[in-house]
């Protein structure tokens, strides 16, 4: 197995340039994993986070400080001069200051995105309390009575049901295995194409050619070298969730999605394989590598969700196979759609084969050219 | 001298294929990517009238009929009406509408609702927040009327808003993405800067070799030709910045002198963090390109490149590391023009940015300096 050892050698000479690309990615999938919530099975009203600030001492603001601290989140992370950026970043929605003269004027100053549904729930908060309040006011209770009966009445709630028992989501997980669409693509693509640029150049490529080892040999060994460099790759990712996630190994959604991705990593190598057929030089690997991995990634909803996707766009991204695992992702999570998973599943398959016959097609077309 | 080696470098610059991709249409392609991609993306929080169904029995309560028709008019809500003949049709009805998120939720009667699963979140809030109110208003009158019963309740009532609010309409997060799409493009001017410097060492090429032994006065030459580089990344930048902001019509702002200089300021960081690159270690010259390119990829991304929220985070915990991140410099200084009038910030991060030149230039001067080679 002397061309597979001597594909890890090639590996160790690269290292740093693998190393730092690795670094990075992973910097970024941890990051990513972070910033995203669980949601529980039982439903939870949304709360908005915001930044808070009462310059006013009336008992009246007091009770309005109270009321939000209920219904929003104040965001202690946030400070004044910072505001304006997280409220622009959606990080927050809305800005609420209780002014100084509230007592005379009864006004909350709030800024929000316009037309902001969560800016809504906050004003909506606010005008809620404060409208019972002067119910109770108009009809002759003190301000005090008024203020503790207005607040007992924003307790009051309807029931909510669910005609089937809701699910536990982690978004953390999907966010997770829909970041690492970009990060195994730039990888496997990066070290395969690489690799190959190696192989290729004229005098490796003839010395190869003249060797008492077979061409069918050769490409195995190569092919299986790829295979491994890129499983590692793919387990590195895993072992990383495995580490930032330990409890959701036990989910179900968990090993489907670990089964997902690893259907994904067995394509994109049979695609970095054709990539380092059609392409040569190393400028042109580096061009090939962020414009796939960071445009199919793009459109195919691995950063922004494909709910939130316009159709034409999902429809252009169904030429890549990171739409369907993204999809995939979703689906999973959701607990929905076996049949579409399976089928999805079965696609990416049928794009590793295609990108196989094509890359064997190429080649033996190339080899009828220099004959 | 100086003007001849400018020209010339200019021609050999511009002949470099890979690199005029690099820098112009490699961005050009992620714009195109990032409109399509992100067209939805300021509608995610937009207010719409959320879809209900109502059961027809809870509106037969004239009060909460009334109260249901009040929130359709000031378009909270959008009643789809259940066509179904019996109560086991209209509760597979109801289910169909709830899986195919065509409503949010189904309101049984004024006391409970039922929601389906996948709706957003915040909609579903809403829903809520809006038939607490119903009950909330109830227990209120009843509270009212125990203690006065000749209470005139329309003045109860009488409902106003306490909310005085400021809206600023500059404030679409889809912009974010394209600045920090600026800002990496003015970066990608580094690999101009590395091209200069291959052409002035000797152990990266031929035409170093050339040159390292040549009798002209080095400063001058690998001057000019940074020079060239600059001008070149300037242009490059321009038309990408033009790009976006005529074809694509993505709103950079008015304010087009201050966003030249940043444009100026931050080609000059790209040009230098190239350089300092090329002549700071000795790997090949592929380990370089993926040491720029990484390093870039990673400025970007903590930029807010793939997921906005990333620059906010970094400003939370580490606001320093942004500070020094050229990428987020040049992001930061085209959203302050965008958002803010005043120029303050913009000047703070002009300044910064000048100092991570500086740094960058005197890098690679250091490591130029009386370079010597026994053998080539």
């Amino acid at each position: 197995m002397k061309v597979f050892r001597n594909y890890f050698k090639i590996v160790n000479k690269h290292k740093f340039v693998l190393g730092i690309y690795f670094v990075i990615f992973l910097i970024t999938v941890i990051l990513i994993g972070q910033s995203v919530k669980k949601e529980s099975a039982q439903f939870e009203s949304y709360r908005p986070s915001i930044y808070f600030k009462n310059e006013s001492n009336s008992l009246k603001a007091k009770k309005v400080e109270e009321v939000l601290s209920e219904y929003t989140e104040f965001n202690e992370e946030v400070k004044e001069e910072t505001a304006e950026d997280e409220l622009f970043y959606q990080m927050i929605s809305a800005i609420v200051v209780i002014p100084k003269d509230f007592e005379n004027d009864e006004e909350v100053v709030l800024k929000i995105a316009p037309n902001s549904m969560t800016g809504f729930l906050v004003s909506q908060t606010v005008d809620n309390y404060l409208n019972k309040v002067k119910g109770y006011e108009v009809s002759g209770f003190e301000e005090e009575r008024a203020l503790e009966l207005a607040k007992e009445d924003i307790k009051k709630e309807v029931e909510i049901g669910y005609l089937e028992s809701k699910k536990e989501k982690d978004y953390g997980i999907r966010s997770y295995f829909n970041m690492i669409n970009y990060t195994i693509m730039a990888q496997v693509i990066l070290v395969v194409t690489m690799l190959m640029a190696i192989y290729n150049k004229k005098e490796i490529a003839d010395r190869n050619n003249v060797s008492p080892l077979s061409n069918t040999r050769f490409t195995i060994e190569v092919t299986l070298g790829h295979l491994v460099i890129s499983l590692l790759i793919w387990l590195s990712y895993v072992i990383i969730f495995v580490v930032m996630w330990p409890d959701a190994l036990e989910l179900e959604t968990t090993r489907m999605m670990i089964l997902n991705s690893f259907v994904f990593t067995m394509v994109i190598v049979s695609l970095a394989v054709l990539i380092s057929t059609l392409v040569k030089g190393e400028g042109a690997i580096h061009v090939i590598v962020n414009t796939l991995s960071l445009g199919a990634s793009f459109l195919s909803g691995a950063f922004v969700p494909q709910e939130f996707l316009s159709e034409s766009v999902l429809n252009i991204s169904k030429i890549f196979p990171s739409y369907y695992y993204v999809r995939n992702n979703s689906l999973i999570e959701g607990g929905l759609g076996d049949r579409e998973i399976t089928q999805n599943i079965i696609i990416m398959l049928a794009f590793m084969f295609l990108f196989i016959v094509t890359n064997i097609l190429l080649k033996s077309r190339k080899k009828k050219m220099v004959w | 001298m100086f003007f001849n080696v400018f020209k010339n470098s200019l021609k050999i610059l511009v002949k470099d294929k890979a690199t005029v991709f690099w820098t112009i249409i490699f961005s050009i392609l992620l714009a195109v990517m990032f409109k399509m991609a992100f067209s939805k993306l300021d509608d995610i929080d937009k207010f719409e009238a959320i879809p209900i169904a109502v059961q027809e029995q809870a509106l037969e309560d004239e009060y909460f009929s009334e109260y249901i028709t009040t929130i359709e008019k000031e378009e909270y809500i959008n009643i789809v009406k259940l066509e179904g003949k019996t109560e086991e049709e209209r509760k597979e009805e109801v289910r169909k509408l709830l899986d195919e998120k065509t409503i949010v939720a189904f309101i049984e009667n004024e006391e409970s609702i039922i929601l389906g699963e996948g709706s957003s979140r915040v909609e579903e809030t809403i829903i809520k927040s809006l038939m607490d109110g119903y009950i909330q208003n109830k227990s209120m009158i009843m509270n009212i009327l125990k203690e006065n019963p000749y209470t005139n309740l329309s003045d109860v009532l009488d409902f106003e808003t306490y909310v005085k609010e400021e809206l600023n309409e500059n404030m679409s997060i889809i912009n974010t993405f394209f600045y920090t799409l600026i800002g990496m493009q003015a970066l990608y001017s580094y690999i101009w800067g590395m091209r200069v410097m291959y052409m002035y060492e000797a152990n990266l090429s031929t035409q170093g070799k050339r040159n390292s032994i040549s009798p002209n006065d080095k400063r001058i030459s690998v001057l000019a030709s940074i020079f060239a580089a600059w001008i070149l990344s300037m242009l490059s930048s321009l038309i990408a910045v033009s790009f976006i902001n005529f074809i694509l019509e993505i709103n950079i702002g008015s304010k087009v002198i201050p966003i030249l200089f940043l444009l100026l300021l931050g080609t000059l960081t790209g040009v230098s963090f190239g350089s300092f690159i090329a002549v700071s270690n000795r790997q090949s010259v592929g380990v370089k390109n993926g040491i720029g390119i990484g390093v870039t990829m990673f400025w970007s991304f903590l930029s807010g490149m793939m997921a906005s929220n990333v620059k906010i985070l970094v400003q939370r915990n580490a606001p320093i590391l942004n500070k020094f991140n050229p990428v987020a410099l040049i992001t930061d200084a085209l959203y302050s023009l965008y958002y803010y009038n005043t120029y303050d910030r913009y000047f703070e991060n002009m300044i910064f940015l000048f100092l991570v030149t500086v740094v960058f230039i005197l890098g690679t001067i250091f490591f130029m300096r009386g370079k010597k080679y026994e053998s080539l």
